[in-house]
């Protein structure tokens, strides 16, 4: 009889062990308490440990980071919400995901405030219909960066003005053979090489999709045309077509490239021995156009905004507040050099001489535009994997600018209907 | 009768932990992944999650995306099942007959086995990196080739990259499975089949491979299931390519890249059901083989 109840006091431990598995009151590590929240960012924009704790005696809110790597973010996120779970109470938000995550209805609108509006001009990139969906706190301004030693050898003293000087000086790099292949452009079927390729459209026309967001072929057709160029006269590297992007872009903090129109972090990155070995000998330029200096720039900003399944969204508005105030994001750029979104601390950042050769980043960043007439569509990722898909072959050389340009253009045409 | 009862009682409850386990974490995931194939489920368009019926089944199959990925799947298929095999008997042997190193040869061929796939697809990435990778150095400066060879940006010849990069993690696996299968063969089999005058090849083939049978089913089902579910390599080899992409490569950027749980989840059932039927016919034959 004893025996029999030790048995069944066993079977009845197991089962309760077994259905602890399902308890709720874990649910995403999230805390019933609205003082605690999650917040799931990148490791290149986790807040250290005191900026946290002063975060919590200003406003209550305790702040649990979880660094997570970029890649998995959007999976995590897609996961989650799709479960109706808040994957994190404040999470990051790439500007690329916006318009999917908008309509997938899984972002909670942010109050901005006109200041706000004006002194971060990237915020447009998070608007949808009137609303904004995330504040950006990693600023992505794209910029044109010449190796000043680089072009002094191949005899070049003035920067490139334009698109043709820009040509002229790749031509005389190559020529004195300075550098195998003067500009880095990624070339991979990866998200870097259609963000390149909407910068180099959009600064060279001002222009990349229709109002009707169908593709504006005439700049296609120019960028392509460009690419097609740059490979067959050696400027582009056609290794780059299996290079990672990031690669690509480090070529010239590598000294394997003289240029690269790149992320603004370029401007701190080139002159960090760690990270670079041309430092001092970078010149940030902003973007030229046929007409001279581009009046537009463009950036591809990282922001945070706040899941519509948390349960603590006062206090998730708290943090985002505070995370894309000018006082955090100044500490970012002290301790991760983050660079800022907002004009107001880049100039700061520029003034004491925190950034060197900044001025031109505080111009460009007062001149963001957004590429896409009607903001960032809902299926961008489809329209992304088409870019990077017929960019990779263009370097390739499977398709001629002329062929790249229609089957695009028929690819972003067919998206779009769906 | 009473004891019997109680018996199957016993038995049903230390069983339950197991079939609540398998059932929530295989069995659920199977049927809740069958239902998502049949709805529109892109979750950008969280509004009209409707009954489609087999609607996006129609739509992968007829897709030249998956075609591309289902044709480098088969090409990638045949060359790990024919070399990995040929490769897996020829090391397993080299293993059994090598007796002074026997145990640190074992242990140096296993680490290609242990290493995750995406060490594995950044390290080949290294040696077969066009211009100046080290596969091109080594071939340029003991003057077999004039130029450096773009292996990936070739479709076919990124199969067989991909193919080669299968076959040497794949290989130190199965190669151990063939190892214990000879080691359990008593060499007197061998040694009479040589008195009555048989050659080493005909002991091989007549005697060794048959008894190898078992074990060889395994290694078919290991080498179909690794290069049918080939991901991390290709995607550090070359990206989100839609040329060189592989049926799991597909399927990833369908459910995680587009958000389309609806053809995503089709496209899950079909990589099953085309596993599903290579498998069986391993089985089948395996079960044949051990019956007879």
């Amino acid at each position: 009889m004893f025996k029999k109840w030790i048995k069944y006091g066993i079977f009845g431990l197991l089962f309760v062990i077994l259905l602890s598995g399902c308890s709720n009151s874990s649910k995403n590590g999230q805390n019933n308490s609205s003082k605690e929240i999650t917040v799931m960012v990148p490791d290149w924009g986790a807040p250290s440990k005191s900026m946290l704790k002063d975060f919590e005696k200003e406003s209550g809110v305790k702040a649990n980071v979880q660094p997570t790597s970029w890649d998995d973010i959007k999976s995590k996120v897609s996961i989650a919400s799709n479960g109706k779970q808040a994957p994190a109470d404040v999470i990051e938000v790439d500007w690329s995901w916006v318009g999917e995550f908008e309509k997938a209805n899984w972002l909670e609108k942010v109050d901005v405030s006109k200041n706000d509006i004006k002194d971060m001009p990237s915020l447009s990139t998070f608007k949808v219909d009137g609303n904004y969906y995330a504040v950006p706190y990693s600023n992505g301004v794209r910029m044109l960066y010449a190796n000043k030693k680089m072009l002094s050898e191949a005899g070049v003293d003035q920067m490139p003005s334009d698109w043709s000087s820009l040509d002229k000086d790749m031509k005389a790099l190559k020529d004195k053979d300075v550098v195998k292949y003067p500009l880095q452009f990624p070339l991979r079927a990866e998200e870097n090489a259609t963000t390149t390729f909407l910068t180099y459209a959009y600064l060279r026309n001002g222009i990349i999709f229709n109002k009707d967001n169908t593709l504006n072929k005439a700049s296609a057709l120019d960028t392509f045309k460009f690419i097609e160029n740059g490979v067959k006269s050696g400027y582009i590297d056609p290794n780059s077509v299996s290079t990672d992007g990031m690669d690509t872009y480090n070529g010239l903090n590598n000294a394997k490239g003289a240029f690269l129109i790149g992320p603004s972090s370029f401007t701190v990155s080139t002159n960090n021995k760690k990270t670079s070995k041309v430092v001092g000998q970078i010149q940030p330029i902003k973007v030229t156009s046929d007409k001279g200096a581009s009046s537009k720039s463009v950036a591809f900003t990282e922001a945070v905004g706040i899941s519509k399944f948390s349960k603590n969204k006062k206090a998730a508005a708290k943090f985002v507040k505070w995370y894309s105030s000018a006082k955090v994001q100044k500490q970012l750029n002290k301790n991760l050099n983050n660079i800022p979104t907002r004009t107001s601390v880049l100039q700061q950042l520029v003034d004491d001489k925190s950034i060197k050769n900044g001025e031109v980043l505080v111009d460009s960043n007062k001149v963001v535009g957004m590429p896409f007439p009607n903001g960032v569509p809902q299926n961008y990722s489809k329209i992304s994997s088409a870019i990077f898909n017929t960019v990779n072959k263009v370097g390739r050389q499977k398709l001629t600018a002329q062929q790249a340009t229609d089957y695009l253009a028929k690819e972003i045409n067919k998206i779009v209907k769906e | 009768m009473g004891k019997i009862r109680n018996k199957n009682i016993i038995a049903f409850a230390l069983l339950l932990p197991c079939i609540l386990i398998i059932g929530g974490t295989v069995f659920y995931p199977i049927i809740t992944t069958f239902s998502y194939s049949l709805r529109n489920m892109n979750l950008t368009e969280g509004q009209q999650n409707n009954f489609v019926g087999f609607e996006n089944y129609r739509k992968v199959l007829t897709n030249s995306e998956f075609r591309d990925a289902l044709i480098n799947n088969i090409a990638i298929l045949i060359l790990v099942v024919i070399l990995g095999l040929i490769m897996s008997i020829f090391v397993g042997v080299i293993l059994n007959k090598s007796t002074k190193f026997g145990s640190i040869l074992t242990a140096i061929v296993i680490i290609p086995w242990a290493l995750p796939p995406l060490v594995n697809g950044i390290m080949w990435k290294f040696i077969f990196f066009p211009g100046y990778g080290l596969l091109n150095n080594l071939l340029v400066k003991s003057h077999l080739i004039n130029a450096p060879i773009s292996w990936i940006t070739s479709r076919s010849l990124f199969l067989i990259v991909i193919a080669i990069i299968i076959i040497w993690r794949s290989v130190p696996f199965c190669a151990i499975l063939i190892l214990a299968n000879l080691q359990n063969i008593p060499d007197t089999y061998a040694e009479s089949f040589g008195l009555e005058g048989g050659s080493k090849w005909q002991s091989f083939t007549k005697i060794t491979l048959p008894l190898l049978l078992p074990s060889l089913g395994v290694v078919l089902i290991n080498l179909t299931t690794t290069a049918m579910n080939v991901f991390d390599e290709v995607i550090a080899l070359s990206g989100y390519q839609t040329d060189n992409a592989t049926l799991l490569v597909y399927n990833y950027s369908t459910v995680f890249n587009f958000l389309d749980f609806g053809m995503g989840s089709a496209t899950s059932y079909i990589i099953m059901l085309l596993s599903g039927i290579v498998g069986y016919f391993y089985v089948k034959n395996m079960t044949r083989d051990i019956k007879g």
